[in-house]
């Protein structure tokens, strides 16, 4: 038992020091691609001239993203599809590639800050959810009650 | 593709050229996916899926092959990850093999010391407190859904946790499953403490007699019914998880299709979770799943199992406040859903403090009413969650 302890332990202490590095690693790209994108901005401020100078991907990327032309709106970042589309095995290189796009935009960063936002929310949901709970399983109890007193037969 | 000399640094290279593609994040997943597989072959904790899911995380964490497109580019070829890919989408991200699951599920529980003892249910009720406290604590670190999601690992039933966190397109299916199946596995280490802590020896010491009444065959096929009929009502989003379990019961309970019940309680049980460990790794992607959200949902869970636990020792110590004939609180904490690892723990504390003290009939009951508690708290969370 001490010894499962002790192992889940090391194994939960592992994963610690490896998040944090990997959320240190991922702030410091954040902060290099915050720095880089505040230079960028100062050129282009410094004279209109410059503008011609900024390569097509920097001014793609601060661009809104098109609209669908299908009309729909756009699923919120790091959500995946509601209906997963199913892929076949033997598919193409390119399907492959839409593939993986789609996992990428599936998973996606989400950040982890502390915010009372949704405090009230859940709260509301904590006390419902408990008394749904409990009334439905006093509603089954009932139930069986009423069950045990009139079937009349016997196993 | 040219010919190249066989002793020759390009040669050589080809042969290594995927220890150039090892991301620091392959080698911790192995090594989480070797815990995995050493707890479930070592320690006997749930086998069935943390076996398949150990091994799906080292499969899903090997480097990507690559080919040659037509002009001489090396691009990513298909690897194993398309095809768990194909598995997950047809099985999980559709929620069918939890739900085919539950059919074996059902057809193995026998709710009859339940059905005699139904007071008990209540406990199954009260076990469900973790679930909710910890989606009220996640919601402080995630957006709604992410939080509901994270608490219905308190639900102790990896197919629940399934089934709600895709419903609500949680971002971490992946370590809510892995904490949901680990921990139920770690109920024997987790409860004993949390229950020593908040009771005393004479509490833990009470005697309760079990005088099982008769269930006649009616109740027994009428109870599957009734509840798939409540839950629709009060819960809608949990007809899928209560009926399917359901169903799986009414073919046991019926008398007329034995082998159906017998094919449902072994093969298809087998199979399916055969399928789901392993597909379940597929959301085990180092990038994906180490990061600091993973561990903080690892800290949750078990928040979620331990306020399980005291949600249903302290309805017991309420009900003993009213009631002449004392409940042992160590039986509330049998009401979470994992079955039958938390009675048997609960039995065996029981022995321990008066070897005389059999609490293996009261506990089983709170135990089965934990399983049809845990899935309508799901459908209850899913409902208040999408409105």
């Amino acid at each position: 038992m001490k010894k499962t302890l002790i192992f889940i332990l090391t194994f939960i202490t592992v994963v610690s020091v490896l998040s944090i590095t990997a959320f240190a690693e991922d702030s410091s790209a954040e902060l290099s691609e915050a720095v880089s994108s505040e230079e960028s901005s100062v050129v282009s401020e410094d004279s209109g001239a410059n503008d011609a100078m900024i390569p097509a991907e920097s001014v793609d990327d601060k661009l809104p993203p098109e609209k669908p032309e299908d009309g729909k709106p756009e699923r919120p970042e790091g959500r995946p599809e509601s209906e997963p589309s199913i892929p076949t095995i033997g598919a193409t290189p390119e399907s492959s590639e839409a593939s993986e796009e789609k996992n990428e935009e599936a998973v996606g960063d989400v950040e982890l800050k502390f915010t009372t936002d949704n405090m009230k929310t859940a709260l509301t949901h904590m006390g419902l959810g408990l008394l749904g709970v409990m009334i439905v399983l006093g509603l089954i109890a009932t139930v069986v009650v009423i069950l045990n007193k009139t079937s009349g037969k016997k196993d | 593709m040219k010919n190249l000399p066989l002793f020759s640094m390009d040669s050589i290279n080809i042969l290594f050229r995927y220890f150039g593609e090892i991301e620091w994040q392959m080698p911790v997943m192995w090594l989480i996916g070797a815990i995995l597989i050493y707890l479930a072959i070592k320690k006997d904790m749930e086998p069935t899926l943390l076996l398949p899911m150990g091994f799906g995380a080292i499969l899903m964490n090997l480097p990507t092959p690559l080919q040659q497109d037509a002009a001489g580019n090396l691009v990513e070829a298909e690897g194993v990850s398309e095809v768990l890919e194909t598995l997950y989408n047809a099985g999980i991200a559709n929620e069918l093999f939890p739900l085919i699951l539950f059919i074996g599920i059902g057809a193995m529980i026998d709710f009859g010391p339940l059905l005699s003892n139904p007071k008990m249910l209540l406990f199954g009720a009260a076990a469900q407190f973790g679930i909710f406290f910890t989606y009220f604590v996640a919601s402080f670190f995630f957006d709604i859904k992410d939080a509901a999601s994270i608490g219905i690992i308190g639900a102790a039933d990896g197919p629940t946790a399934i089934v709600v966190s895709r419903a609500l397109n949680s971002n971490y299916i992946g370590a809510i499953t892995v904490a949901a199946y680990s921990y139920m596995a770690l109920v024997p280490i987790i409860q004993p403490p949390v229950i020593r802590l908040i009771t005393t020896k004479k509490e833990r010491m009470i005697r309760m007699e079990y005088k099982p009444a008769a269930v006649s065959k009616t109740t027994r096929i009428l109870f599957p019914i009734i509840i798939t009929v409540l839950a629709g009502l009060f819960a809608p989003a949990s007809v899928a998880l209560v009926g399917f379990l359901m169903f799986g019961n009414l073919i046991r309970e019926c008398g007329v299709l034995d082998n159906l019940s017998q094919t449902a309680q072994k093969e298809l049980a087998n199979l399916v979770t055969l399928f789901l460990g392993i597909t379940i790794a597929f959301t085990m992607k180092g990038e994906d799943f180490l990061k600091p959200a993973t561990l903080l949902i690892m800290g949750l869970g078990l928040f979620a199992f331990v306020f399980d636990t005291v949600g249903g020792v302290m309805l017991a110590k309420v009900m003993n406040l009213f009631s002449k004939k004392k409940v042992n609180p160590m039986v509330g904490a049998a009401g979470i859903s994992a079955f039958p690892m938390s009675s048997r723990v609960i039995h065996k504390m029981g022995l321990k403090e008066d070897p005389q003290n059999f609490l293996l009939m009261h506990s089983t009951a709170a135990n089965v009413s934990g399983q049809i508690a845990s899935v309508i708290a799901g459908g209850l969370i899913l409902g208040l969650v999408q409105g």
